[in-house]
Order: C-alpha cells, then sequence, then structure tokens
C-alpha cells in the first residue's frame, strides 16, 4: 500500500505545480490589466460576444479590460488544464481506471458547455 | 471615473473577495454565496453580472486552496475524480431541466436541507469527542474503486488513515448537488461537503478540501459560456478573484490547523445565512 500511495503523492505533487502556475499566471495579467486601467482610465464597451477574434483585436491595442480579461481566462481553463493533465498522469502511472473516470469527466463537462453554449 | 473612487471601489471588492475566498476554502464551499449577496446589494449589479462573478469566485477558491491542499494530500483526488462524475452529469441534467421544475419549490427544498444539516452538525459537534475518523470500516465500492486514503493532519501532527463508506449514496448526493448547480446556478458546495462528512464518513478537513477541488472543475465549464457571452465584468471580477485567490491561499493554509470542532462551530452560522438566502430567493422568484 505504501508504494501506491507514494505514487499517487507524486500525481498530486506534479498537478498542484500546475495550478501554481495558471493561477500566477492568471493574477500576474489580472494585476497588470488593473494598473494598466488606473493609469489610463477607460470605460468598459460592454462587448455583447466576446470571441477570439474580439480578444485578439482589443489585446494588440494594449486594451486593459481585454487583458484583466485574458487573465479571468487563464483562471478558468486552469481546472480543466488540470483534469487534462490528470489524465496523462493517471495513464503514465498506469492507473487505467482513473484515467478512464477522468476521461469521462472531460467529456461529460465538455457536453454540458456545449448545451449551456447553444440551449440557453 | 476619478482615480480614488475606482482604487475605493476596487479595494472593497477585493476586500469581499478575501473574505468569500478565506470563508470558501475553509468550509469548502464555493465562496459564491458569500460574495454574491454583498456585490449584488453594494453596487447594484444587474443578475447575469452577479451570477458570472459568482462563477469566478467558485473557481478561483477552488484553483486558490487547491494549490495548499494538493501539497498536504489533504485532498482525495480519486474521490474527486469519480464524484465529479455523478456532480458533471447532473449538471447537465440540471441545466436542462431549467423550466421544468419551479425554482419555488427548490429553493425551499434547499432551505430545507440545509437545516437538517445544522440540526446534524450541531449534534456532531456534541457528541463526536475525537473527531477521528479511524474507525469507519471501508465499504467494498471504497476498496475497488481505492478512495481509502491518509492524510497528515497539521493539528495532531500525525498521518491519520481514513475509509470511506456509502459510496452509491455518496454519488447520489452528488448528483443531486450537480442538479442543483445546474438548475439554480449555485456551487452546491455546500452540499458536497455534506455528502463527503456526513454520509461517506469522510474526515471533515479532507471532505473540504475535496469539495473546494469539485467546484472549480464544475463552474469552469459553465463559466466559459458565461465568459463568451460577456456577462463576466472585468472591472468586478478581477478584484473579485484577486481577492479570492488571497483569501483561499490563506484559508487552505489555516484549516488543516483546526480543530474540525471548530470548523464545525464556525460553520453552522454560514449555514444559517445560506438558508435564509435560499428562503428569500423562493420568495422573491430569483
Amino acid at each position: 500500500m505504501k508504494s501506491s500511495s507514494n505514487k499517487n503523492n507524486n500525481i498530486e505533487l506534479k498537478i498542484s505545480i500546475i495550478m501554481r502556475v495558471g493561477v500566477c499566471l492568471s493574477v500576474m495579467i489580472m494585476i497588470f490589466g488593473i494598473v494598466l486601467l488606473l493609469f489610463c482610465p477607460k470605460e468598459y464597451s460592454y462587448p455583447e460576444v466576446i470571441s477570439i477574434k474580439y480578444l485578439y483585436e482589443s489585446l494588440i491595442i494594449l486594451d486593459p479590460y481585454s487583458i484583466i480579461l485574458l487573465g479571468i481566462f487563464i483562471l478558468i481553463i486552469t481546472p480543466i488544464v488540470r483534469v487534462i493533465a490528470s489524465i496523462a498522469l493517471f495513464l503514465l502511472e498506469k492507473n487505467f481506471l482513473y484515467a478512464i473516470i477522468t476521461v469521462a469527466v472531460l467529456l461529460i463537462l465538455i457536453i454540458s458547455f456545449v448545451i449551456a453554449l447553444f440551449i440557453r | 471615473m476619478e482615480l480614488t473612487s475606482v482604487l475605493f471601489e476596487i479595494s472593497c471588492i477585493f476586500l469581499v473577495g478575501v473574505l468569500s475566498g478565506f470563508l470558501g476554502s475553509l468550509f469548502g464551499i464555493g465562496g459564491g454565496l458569500i460574495s454574491t449577496p454583498i456585490i449584488t446589494i453594494a453596487f447594484g449589479l444587474d443578475i447575469k453580472y452577479s451570477i458570472g462573478a459568482s462563477i469566478i469566485v467558485v473557481i478561483a477558491t477552488s484553483s486558490g486552496a487547491a494549490v495548499a491542499y494538493l501539497k498536504d494530500n489533504v485532498l482525495n483526488l480519486r474521490a474527486a475524480m469519480f464524484l465529479e462524475l455523478f456532480t458533471s452529469i447532473g449538471g447537465v441534467c440540471g441545466a436542462l431541466l431549467i423550466g421544468v421544475f419551479s425554482p419555488f419549490i427548490l429553493y425551499l427544498l434547499f432551505a430545507l436541507m440545509i437545516i437538517i444539516s445544522i440540526f446534524n452538525t450541531i449534534k456532531k459537534i456534541y457528541t463526536e469527542k475525537n473527531n477521528l475518523s479511524e474507525d469507519v470500516s471501508p465499504s467494498k465500492a471504497s476498496l475497488y474503486l481505492n478512495l481509502n486514503n491518509s492524510y497528515y493532519d497539521d493539528k495532531l501532527k500525525r498521518y491519520i488513515k481514513y475509509n470511506v463508506t456509502n459510496v452509491g449514496l455518496g454519488s447520489i448526493i452528488m448528483f443531486g448537488a450537480g442538479i442543483a448547480s445546474g438548475l439554480l446556478g449555485i456551487g452546491s458546495g455546500i452540499f458536497k461537503v455534506i455528502a463527503l462528512d456526513s454520509v461517506m464518513k469522510m474526515p471533515l478537513k479532507v471532505s473540504s478540501a475535496t469539495s473546494n477541488l469539485m467546484m472549480g472543475v464544475t463552474a469552469a465549464a459553465s463559466s466559459i459560456v458565461y465568459f463568451i457571452r460577456g456577462q463576466i465584468l472585468p472591472q468586478i471580477a478581477a478584484p473579485l478573484s484577486l481577492g479570492v485567490v488571497l483569501g483561499a491561499l490563506i484559508g487552505s493554509r489555516v484549516m488543516p490547523k483546526l480543530e474540525p470542532r471548530l470548523i464545525r462551530i464556525l460553520f453552522v452560522p454560514i449555514m444559517l445565512f445560506f438558508s435564509v438566502q435560499m428562503i428569500i430567493k423562493a420568495f422573491m422568484g430569483v
């Protein structure tokens, strides 16, 4: 039992690094955006849809709101990246039961995202 | 847009975030039910922006706390992933069932469930002597799924082995929590903790940390939709989530050091606050 608990600690350690990177990155970008906003105050444009195109165009001109939104986006996808990384790590540790369980979770998340996008 | 008033607003939102993140990571709840009423009342925010902000709070609490929890193994990753199956399926069902069930009944039902667990928690405060879950025997399901684990209790300064039981019932409750999330847009962290702690007999600290992790995953999927629809306001969500991350980092360090009894005692007023909110929401039709 000791070896399997060591293996699991290993997975968890690696995943925590991914979480840290995601959270740090997101926080730094959000702070940068807020500081930029404080120095060059603007009104928010309340876009109807935030598409990749919108983000790209407004990030290029260093729109502080878009920079903040980028930071928020990274925060949002961090748990999802974590789930994907868990799958890879479970596979590496040959824990096929949990690799499959985590893949199933990911699939359900994708389905719920698609449903939310098109049905509501 | 005067600079000092903007700074003041941002700081206020930041502090609300710190409170939400701290309490959220302490109790294994999302923190959304703490920040939303404050932000909505203080800033008169439109409901769709409030929900957007609330979802970000849940994710920020989850990610901020996970950083500390994963390291200490207070988290049961396998339990989180296995039960997440049921929660996310519930979330899909819940979202599909919008409009079928009357929110009035549902909010009252949840208020009732929370009130029942308040009594349960108070009972535990008085009767649970050691708060050690070492005398739970594992169920066959928990053995097969390898859910039983050990964690390092920071207060008792030793590893505590624990076993998990009632996996089936726990999964059903997680499914229900998922439906609540999908239907009503709440984090349901409180129901997750109840399922893990009372039903599956997981130690309170592990339940709290595991619930936190699960909530981030569930919230992430729906939050992308809110993000794309522009329902997440950067000027609110950013200071809020920065505060939440800080609060969660602090809370997740503090939580392992506390006696579970103390955590339960502190949890009761929070649960009361939530059940009152549910009742108000029921009658306001919101």
